[in-house]
């Protein structure tokens, strides 16, 4: 029996059928919150004002922050935001009803984020190929993506759509010796780069062959990424308690872990 | 371990370790009854606390009592007040009912990961808790 809604049906079989889903942040008021408090870390960090255009500020952080110093910058970004107590809260909050209503409204949140700056035309910062699938991720995880930019082309991140990824996971093998590399440039064309303006998300499932590559658009890629799922749906190596806690637990399963039934009977 | 307690700003003393028999807490027990010489103690893990909800609490209750603290550096958790013991509770609580749950809440990528985690430990005490 399937009692979802029928706007729910709609966007559950658009995610099963493309494995991915843009949307309008729910809350853009927490997102523009996120987009500030980065900037601001960004320019103290820089040791310069907190900039009035924010995303011309990242868009053009090539011309003030090189290759060296990029890594730096983002664990600058990245601690700061993983000790603001609002922050987990704002993140979860720009598609808090879209990840209920994907994988369930009893949710384990990762811990930390994922933060990556994306200069043009460095051929350092890459992400290959890969599905988070085939290494310590559990496949009942989906990722919510969110660009404090606009994303497009090279900027963003490609994805190899669902109706290209039976046959690529066929070929796979064949690359075993060749590499990674080889089968991205065979596969090139198939790949779909994703057009994200700022203040809209992605969420997709990290099961579907994805990256990024050289940035060859004129401006700076700054994105985000922390992955849910459902609390009690099956774990990889990325465990609960070291990589994942629980965000919503119901009242039902509080109930249920720590029911003790009556016992010492004798028989 | 001591990578955390330098990231946090606490003095790291001396290590102990407990003794390899399951439920075995003697090295813990010894450990709590130094509390009021010490600011409090840093777990490898969460998971090391004991399985029995009503054990771990008397443990919160022991270490909050003399202004300690008890902190797990793998999961990066610390508790510092009573406030803080809610969080604590619920990530054993959801972590223990796993086994419980379909796939015994693992995904078994192969053969091989399914016999790796039948001897690792974090997978081993959440199945012991049943």
């Amino acid at each position: 029996m399937n009692l979802l809604t029928t706007a729910e049906q709609k966007l559950s079989d658009e995610f099963c059928s493309r494995g991915f889903l843009i949307t309008d942040a729910e809350n853009r008021a927490a997102l523009d919150e996120i987009q500030s408090a980065v900037a601001k870390e960004a320019a103290q960090f820089l040791g310069i004002a907190a900039p009035e255009s924010r995303i011309e500020f990242f868009d053009r952080i090539a011309d003030r922050v090189s290759p060296s110093r990029l890594n730096d910058l983002r664990l600058a970004v990245i601690n700061h935001l993983q000790a603001a107590p609002w922050f987990r809260e704002a993140y979860f909050a720009c598609a808090r009803s879209l990840i209920e209503m994907l994988v369930g409204n009893e949710l384990a949140m990762q811990r930390g984020v994922g933060f990556s700056i994306q200069l043009p035309e460095d051929e350092k910062s890459l992400l290959p190929l890969h599905s988070d699938a085939w290494s310590e991720d559990s496949p009942f995880e989906v990722v919510l993506w969110i660009p404090l930019v606009d994303v497009f082309r090279t900027k963003s991140m490609f994805i190899l759509p669902k109706e290209h990824e039976a046959r690529w996971r066929r070929e796979m093998p064949d690359y075993g010796d060749r590499g990674i590399d080889a089968m991205f440039t065979d596969m090139e064309k198939d790949l779909q780069w994703l057009d994200i303006p700022y203040g809209k998300v992605l969420v997709f499932t990290h099961t579907l062959m994805h990256g990024n590559h050289v940035n060859r658009e004129r401006t700076a890629r700054w994105s985000m990424n922390v992955r849910f799922k459902g609390l009690f749906t099956p774990y990889s190596d990325k465990r609960l308690g070291e990589f994942f806690e629980p965000i919503t637990i119901r009242a039902a399963s509080r109930v249920g872990m720590t029911y003790q039934q009556p016992s010492g009977f004798a028989g | 371990m001591r990578d955390y307690a330098a990231r946090n700003s606490l003095r790291y003393l001396l290590s102990a370790t407990e003794y390899a028999m399951p439920s075995c807490f003697m090295m813990l027990n010894t450990l709590l009854d130094e509390l009021p010489r010490l600011e409090g103690a840093i777990f490898f893990s969460i998971f090391m606390l004991p399985q029995r909800k009503e054990h771990r609490l008397r443990i919160y209750d022991r270490v909050l009592a003399e202004g300690c603290e008890l902190h797990a550096a793998l999961e990066n958790v610390a508790l510092r007040s009573r406030d803080d013991i809610q969080a604590v509770e619920d990530l054993l609580d959801a972590a223990f009912t796993l086994p419980l749950v379909p796939m015994g809440g693992r995904y078994e990528k192969d053969e091989a990961s399914s016999e790796e985690r039948d001897r690792d430990e974090f997978w081993r005490s959440l199945t012991a808790a049943l």
